[in-house]
């Protein structure tokens, strides 16, 4: 009888140390926990923007580290916070690439397309006032190209609102369908499609 | 991290001139209509003084 409340005495004096350590750690959880918040934040600026699915996988990992703590799970936040810091940075990182390089496309496109663009208008608009057609080009090519032109026109106006909205993975997507009409459209005009269109 | 080359987007048509050739032929041969040399001439006024006056070898933009 008195072994069982020796042990019982024991046993309540370890459970009694453990909830001592784990609430002293709460402290150091809490700050570890806004540390990984500022971080996800910080990396998320760009993140949501250039690399959706990374910042995703930061919420949800910001998520569990978050119901360790509720759960007082202090040690497991503890451990958990620096990895999930460490991604934020290596996100905020990628993110920030990526910016670079959309930003750097979107600037070859947007000096680069109006010349073509204004290369179709010019060709079509003369040949609009020919009383014969050339070789090769007969009227319904021209039809088609003078399609081809608004389609253009009316797909690089929405490229350059995205972009203004600050969208430029979507501007760049939607260039790119710009390159392709107006790759056909001079190729219909019998014109040098350039370089750049090819691609 | 490999830089992708900076490729060109001149749509420019350039024509280079050869014997027994003129601004009406050259108009006629891209746009159907000899009448509408001016468009060439005019492209061109960098280079022409003269629509009557075209060297061979040169090279002309076609707009």
């Amino acid at each position: 009888m008195r072994r069982a409340i020796n042990y019982f005495v024991v046993t309540i004096f370890i459970g009694a140390v453990m909830i001592g350590c784990g609430a002293g750690d709460k402290g150091p959880a809490e700050t570890a926990l806004k540390g990984v918040d500022e971080a996800v934040t910080t990396a998320k600026a760009d993140a949501s923007k250039y690399l959706p699915e990374q910042a995703g996988s930061l919420d949800a990992q910001v998520a569990a580290l978050r119901d360790k703590f509720n759960k007082g799970d202090y040690k497991a936040v503890l451990a958990d916070a620096p990895t999930i810091t460490a991604k934020a940075q290596e996100v905020a990182s990628a993110a920030a690439a990526k910016k670079a390089e959309l930003t750097k496309s979107w600037e070859g496109l947007s000096s680069g397309m109006p010349k073509v663009v204004e290369a179709i208008r010019s060709r079509v608009d003369i040949l609009s006032q020919s009383k014969k057609l050339p070789k090769g080009i007969s009227s319904e090519t021209l039809a088609q190209a003078k399609a081809g032109l608004n389609q253009i026109t009316e797909q690089w106006n929405a490229a350059t609102e995205a972009s203004k909205d600050g969208n430029l993975a979507d501007a760049i997507s939607k260039a790119s369908s710009v390159k392709v009409k107006a790759a056909e459209v001079l190729t219909l005009l019998k014109m040098p499609v350039p370089e750049a269109l090819k691609v | 991290m490999t830089l992708a080359p900076i490729l060109s987007f001149d749509a420019t048509q350039w024509h280079e001139v050869t014997k027994g050739e003129t601004l009406w032929k050259i108009a006629e041969q891209y746009y159907g209509d000899g009448n509408l040399y001016p468009k060439i001439f005019d492209a061109n006024r960098d280079v022409l003084k003269d629509p009557n006056k075209i060297s061979i070898g040169q090279k002309l933009r076609i707009p």
